[in-house]
């Protein structure tokens, strides 16, 4: 990575690398700043916690990479905003399952604008379906009698028509 | 029939309950109440009240009811399957077509359909709305010949309903019925007005009957409207040949006996109402009035209008000024009808006119004003359109 050539402020030294290990025993290095984007590394990092490799048993190593991914770019200097909504909507243009292993990350690390993006992204699959393509989306079972379908139906019948 | 156990909760429920919050309630109002029926676990989720509370301000949800129109088409086919989606229909058809309330929602776009087949009344007439509840004239008993008109307030989200006291035909014939967010109902007529105040403090208790107060006004009030504390309405004094409207406005604030109108006018006003063409009011926000109608292309006894034109009444310094004009390419859609009819409140204006097709929207609601065209309008009689505010909640009823 370049040396960041920012003047306004003075970080913490921009080459400082942390290490992570996945629950599968994967680790990865990520940049002191990027990783301040997560409130638990950044805690961590503040009681000096982070010397040795950061063990996350609650992320695999194939989304903790996708994590490092994300945050890495979001701390990069000078990336204008359309170029990082671009960027965004790739990063969770993948299959459903993958977003809500970003989304349990990032509500584990705390990262709130990966969780924001995540979230909206479901939000998104959501959108415009009607109930049975949902079920279908999701995988949901249904487990309504259809005495209790019909009642929430009726009760609501405005938003069904 | 509760299986879950043997297969493998789907992957979306491992998600903690604040996310599934965030995500639902992030969608539009009328998907996350659909969202309710897709599974328990999701009925619950979308009915907790920590969601309730994220959601809350999504509502009221700001929308344009419409008025069936004064004589009935007694349709009886079926509502033909939505096309578009495959939801199984387990909904019954409503008993008849009055049954329904259509209403519009500029903010998404689209238009609802309230069922109000949970009233025990027939040919139902909504007329009014605040604060989420709806004003609709019923029949008690479709027997006999002139049934007995009650007037009944609801919430066509909660299905909850409550009758107020009977009012003979002729109000509701000819009276307008008008409700302010004092849950203060009024019916007006050009000789006199009926009152009715439904306190929260319970039913027995003197106020929850009809005072009936004689009115001054010169000719038949037109377009009236509330707004703070008074009633507003405009009266032609003019001649059968030559009309001359003027305003008129009644203080609510004491009850005395009689309902004293007085002419509201100031010289700077100069000829505002002489230069539209047929002039009504519309309620505004909290303090002022619209009036609209066709800008006069002159004063000559029948000038043709070049466009309909939209002012707005400040109530405390009494002054008027232009809130809005039709674009001239959607006026010439209403120019060949000399008529159009109006209705709207706070922030949005409806224009309706016949043989138009649509209904023409100017939306002031977020402050940049706009003008725009509503399509997909439900079948109704002759041509024109009527209708008021609905702000949908959860209101209970008083």
């Amino acid at each position: 990575m370049s040396s960041s050539s920012s003047s306004s402020s003075s970080p913490p030294c921009p080459k400082k690398m942390i290490t992570l290990k996945s629950s599968d025993g994967e680790t990865f290095e990520i940049e002191e700043i990027a990783a301040l984007q997560s409130k638990t590394l950044e805690n961590m990092i503040d009681e000096n916690c982070a010397s040795t490799p950061i063990p996350l048993p609650n992320v695999k190593g194939k989304i903790l990479a996708k994590v490092v991914e994300f945050c890495t770019k979001h701390a990069e200097a000078g990336a204008d905003a359309e170029t990082l909504r671009a960027w965004d909507a790739e990063f969770v243009g993948v299959e459903h399952a993958i977003v809500f292993d970003y989304i349990l990350a990032a509500n584990f690390l705390e990262i709130p604008t990966l969780l924001d993006l995540a979230c909206e992204s479901v939000a998104e699959m959501i959108k415009g379906k009607t109930p049975d393509e949902i079920r279908k989306f999701f995988n949901i079972n249904n487990a309504f009698s259809p005495e209790e379908e019909e009642d929430v139906r009726r009760q609501n019948q405005w938003a069904f028509e | 029939m509760d299986d879950d156990e043997g297969t493998t909760p789907p992957p979306i429920y491992r998600l903690p309950e604040d996310t599934l919050h965030q995500i639902f309630a992030s969608l539009p109002l009328r998907q996350i109440i659909v969202c309710r029926s897709l599974s328990r676990f999701f009925l619950q989720t979308l009915t907790s009240p920590a969601f309730l509370r994220l959601i809350s301000p999504l509502f009221p949800l700001r929308l344009l009811a419409l008025r069936p129109p004064h004589h009935h088409h007694h349709h009886h086919h079926h509502h033909p399957h939505h096309t578009h989606h495959q939801q199984q229909l387990l909904l019954p058809s409503p008993s008849s077509p009055a049954a329904l309330l259509h209403a519009f929602d500029p903010r998404d776009n689209l238009w609802l359909r309230f069922s109000l087949a949970f009233l025990p009344f027939r040919s139902l007439h909504p007329v009014a709305s605040s604060l989420g509840l709806v004003y609709l004239w019923g029949d008690s008993s479709a027997d006999s010949p002139d049934p007995a008109k009650s007037l009944v307030a609801c919430n066509p989200l909660t299905r909850r309903f409550s009758v107020l006291p009977q009012l003979g035909s002729a109000w509701s014939r000819h009276g307008s019925v008008l409700v302010d967010s004092a849950n203060r109902v009024m019916v007006l007529t050009e000789l006199a007005a009926l009152y009715f105040t439904g306190s929260g403090s319970g039913s027995g208790s003197g106020s929850t009957r009809w005072l009936k107060f004689s009115s001054n006004l010169p000719s038949k009030p037109r377009s009236p409207v509330l707004a703070s504390d008074a009633v507003y309405a405009l009266c032609d004094i003019g001649s059968p040949w030559r009309s001359q409207w003027k305003l008129f406005s009644c203080s609510l604030r004491t009850q005395k006996s009689a309902h004293h109108w007085i002419r509201l006018e100031k010289n700077e006003w100069g000829d505002v109402f002489d230069i539209l063409k047929r002039p009504r009011l519309v309620k505004g926000t909290e303090n002022n009035i619209l009036m609209v109608g066709g800008l006069k292309s002159s004063f000559a006894l029948n000038a043709s209008c070049s466009t309909i034109l939209i002012l707005k009444l400040d109530l405390e310094t009494l002054e008027w000024e232009e809130a809005g004009r039709m674009p001239v390419e959607m006026f010439q859609c209403f120019a060949e009808s000399s008529k159009f009819k109006v209705f709207g409140g706070g922030n949005r204006v409806c224009f309706s006119g016949k043989r138009v097709g649509r209904l023409a929207l100017w939306d002031c609601f977020d402050k940049k004003a706009e003008w725009r065209w509503i399509d997909g309008i439900p079948p109704h009689g002759d041509g024109f359109c009527r209708g008021f505010v609905f702000e949908a909640g959860l209101t209970e009823l008083p």
